[in-house]
């Protein structure tokens, strides 16, 4: 057990608080409630400084991104935030539509890490596929499912304003992410050499036409199986989308839980 | 290899904090919209995880799969979301513990 997996569970755990302090419960707008929330903001903030900090320590066998390119690793650290922060406030924020749209920026800083490890046709994509076309869904499904209400957050469900107990999926978390970091961290655990030391000065660009031979070259069955599963898709949206809904098809439903019970 | 680098290990924690991050939101959030968002997190810690082995071993073979990944993601999104729709449309509610009376017991 070395400082640097201990150091990496206490920057892990302060993350859980903070989550724990942010998300959704009952008396939110209160007092109570935002002061929660700004500690929350605090510890999150914390817990981030703390990471990059323990990220700058780490010393690695084989660089990815050489510092001779002087821009990659601060364009990391600054993605890795943008991406850490907006997921975190895509799972806490009470209303979906801003859900979704912290999303988008979520996918935004992941495609520019993609693109710092070479990978520009797949940064592309994520744009074009995650942020262009299925957050476009779900915000039409948003608009679909959830009634219009005011600037306030009086008008929103029950469900919105009041997560579900999170102490246990935040120590599951805890410990799934400890038992994934903190091995990573000691060096004893990786060999003394990376795999393609050799050929680390020239490392594969992702570009269109190398992605387009790899694919068709190497993964040729698994494309037209993809085909296939998109098509099966396709054809199983169109059957959900045309059902008809009338009186006899309503599904009785537990009432709502108004009270919540995210004080455990 | 100079300090301040970035490393396979760097791309690895940040794959795998999205990763926690969309887990527990999937836990936590009660809006079957939220979860469903949640999952597509998960999802986006796997792409660079994905990403960064690639890089490690200096082949395509990661790019490739991320590329899958984002078919498995239009599928699940387009599917998911018209059940969620159809769920809505029968139920008159989001709330993934109001569907608990589907289960049998």
């Amino acid at each position: 057990m070395t400082a640097a997996a201990w150091g990496f569970y206490g920057i892990v755990a302060a993350g859980a608080v903070a989550l724990w302090c942010l998300m959704p419960r009952r008396g939110d707008a209160g007092a109570a409630g935002r002061g929660r929330r700004a500690v929350g903001t605090l510890i999150a903030t914390a817990a981030a400084a703390g990471l990059i900090v323990w990220l700058l320590s780490q010393r690695q066998v084989q660089a990815l991104m050489p510092m001779s390119q002087p821009v990659v690793g601060p364009f990391f650290y600054l993605f890795a935030l943008i991406a850490l922060a907006t997921a975190v406030r895509t799972i806490v924020h009470p209303r979906p539509v801003y859900s979704a749209l912290y999303f988008v920026m979520t996918v935004l800083a992941i495609a520019g890490v993609v693109l710092l490890a070479n990978a520009e046709f797949l940064a592309i994509a994520l744009i074009l596929i995650y942020a262009g076309a299925i957050i476009v869904t779900y915000v039409f499904v948003i608009m679909l499912a959830q009634q219009a209400r005011g600037e306030d957050l009086a008008g929103s469900a029950s469900y919105d304003l009041r997560s579900r107990p999170p102490v246990l999926p935040l120590l599951l978390g805890f410990l799934l992410l400890a038992s994934l970091g903190g091995p990573l961290s000691d060096e004893s655990n990786w060999p003394a050499t990376g795999p393609a030391a050799s050929v680390a000065q020239a490392p594969p660009a992702g570009g269109a036409a190398a992605m387009g031979s790899e694919l068709f070259d190497q993964h040729l069955l698994a494309i037209e199986l993809a085909g296939v599963l998109l098509l099966a898709a396709i054809v199983g949206a169109v059957a959900v989308a045309r059902k008809r809904v009338g009186p006899a098809d309503r599904i009785a439903v537990a009432p709502s839980n108004e009270e919540g019970n995210a004080d455990a | 290899m100079p300090d301040g680098a970035i490393g396979l290990v760097h791309l690895l924690i940040l794959g795998a904090a999205l990763f926690v991050i969309g887990l527990v939101g999937f836990l936590v959030r009660r809006n079957l919209i939220v979860m469903f968002l949640s999952t597509e997190i998960m999802f986006q810690g796997v792409i660079v995880t994905a990403v960064g082995f690639g890089r490690f071993h200096a082949n395509l073979t990661g790019q490739a799969f991320a590329v899958f990944l984002l078919v498995i993601a239009a599928v699940e999104a387009a599917l998911g979301l018209g059940l969620v729709v159809l769920m809505f449309r029968q139920a008159g509610t989001l709330d993934a513990e109001a569907y608990r009376t589907l289960t049998e017991d």
